[in-house]
């Protein structure tokens, strides 16, 4: 693959959390590193076990291929291969994955000298996964509690585990992160929009420049954030809406067991009302 | 760039106070208000605060948005009596509701969906 002529000077040595020099190469546009050996070992043997999984249950429909968690009388146990064990190694083998991409991601920015944004942005959505499949089932006992894998399986998970709770969006934690999410989704396209319409003036005019950006949020609503604080505003919202879906869900079960409508009481018997 | 390692910061974007690129095909509208800085702004964003073209669409949406909000706050009002400690403690359940399937796509009375 061919490199850019101003992609050589990047290529420095160093920076690798372990190793030393014994990874510190690329393989094409790749940086491979100890962390991107692990990223290839666990990737390639979780969709191997996939694959068996796949095999075992007999349903080759992509749709309706599953690998379920472990019985719940397994409680926080090793399952047979065949009884949910499958789906516990393809969970090491996803964690293994997920913390190696992230560690490889760290690498990276080292060699660069840049900030560990792209990494700490990423372990929040690695955070979730491990909150849904391991810290919410360890809180609760089993690991029946963690959701399978499949794509219609998962589906009836999150409706099955929703309607336990009677309304989950009656859940605090739950409202900030649908809010989040739309918010997310709001100054994405904001801030696309208006760097398009910047950068596609009409026919004949020269591109707009970050003055007109700035003061096409100003006349609208008298802010305008600014370049830098766009992103800085966009990468708060998307990291609160991963973090607040995983407390939404850690909190459903270990510390609530009711529907959440009924949670919000409290509010209703305060005893400023009387 | 070491102090730009977090979220929060801080270095202050601050300029100088841009009053806007020119206006054109305005009608002679200018901006209002006069700009000026927030400190806790400056610490995430742009410290610079207005100016803001209103301009007549902008009056009237502000307007229109206005007496939406009253509407259905009035409502809410009276749907508790008008008793402002139950207005507040119920707020979240309330509702301005829209009419029910019998009137189909005609205007129903007020009370009853009109509002």
């Amino acid at each position: 693959m061919a490199m850019l002529s101003f992609e050589a000077k990047y290529r420095v040595r160093g920076g690798t959390l372990l190793g030393g020099d014994l990874f510190d190469f690329w393989v094409g546009p790749f940086y491979v590193g100890f962390f991107g050996v692990t990223t290839i070992f666990f990737s390639a043997l979780g969709t191997a076990l996939i694959l068996y999984g796949a095999a075992l249950g007999g349903v080759w429909n992509v749709w309706r291929i599953n690998i379920a968690p472990p019985d719940l009388s397994y409680g926080l146990g090793f399952a047979p291969i065949r009884e949910g064990g499958l789906w516990q190694a393809i969970t090491i083998c996803a964690i293994g994955a997920f913390f190696s991409w992230a560690l490889r991601q760290v690498e990276i920015s080292r060699k660069l000298g840049m900030g560990y944004h792209v990494p700490f942005a990423y372990g929040v959505a690695v955070f979730a996964y491990v909150t849904l499949e391991v810290i919410r089932p360890v809180l609760m006992g089993a690991w029946g509690y963690a959701f399978p894998y499949g794509i219609l399986s998962h589906l009836d998970w999150v409706s099955n585990t929703g309607y336990q709770y009677l309304h989950f969006h009656y859940n605090p934690a739950h409202m900030l992160a649908v809010s989040f999410f739309f918010t997310t989704t709001l100054a994405l396209s904001l801030h696309g929009s208006l760097i398009l319409s910047a950068a596609n003036p009409p026919k004949g005019e020269p591109m707009k420049t970050a003055e007109h950006e700035n003061t096409f949020f100003r006349d609208l609503i008298g802010y305008s954030i600014g370049t830098l604080g766009i992103h800085r505003l966009g990468l708060f919202l998307a990291l609160s809406a991963g973090f607040w879906s995983a407390i939404c869900i850690v909190i459903s079960g270990p510390f609530w067991t009711r529907g959440w409508p009924e949670w919000w009481n409290w509010w209703l018997t305060l005893p400023i009302w009387h | 760039m070491a102090e730009y390692q977090n979220i929060f910061t801080r270095i202050q974007v601050r300029g100088p106070i841009y009053p806007g690129t020119p206006l054109e095909g305005s009608g002679g509208v200018n901006r209002v208000g006069s700009p000026g800085y927030i400190h806790l702004f400056g610490r995430f964003g742009d410290a610079q605060v207005g100016p803001i073209y209103l301009g007549t669409l902008g009056i009237l949406s502000i307007v229109c948005g206005f007496v939406a909000f009253e509407i259905i706050g009035l409502n809410m009002f009276a749907s508790v009596n008008w008793d402002p400690v139950q207005f507040i403690r119920q707020l979240p359940w309330l509702a301005l509701e829209p009419p029910s399937p019998q009137y189909g796509l005609h205007f129903p009375p007020l009370n009853q969906g009109g509002w």
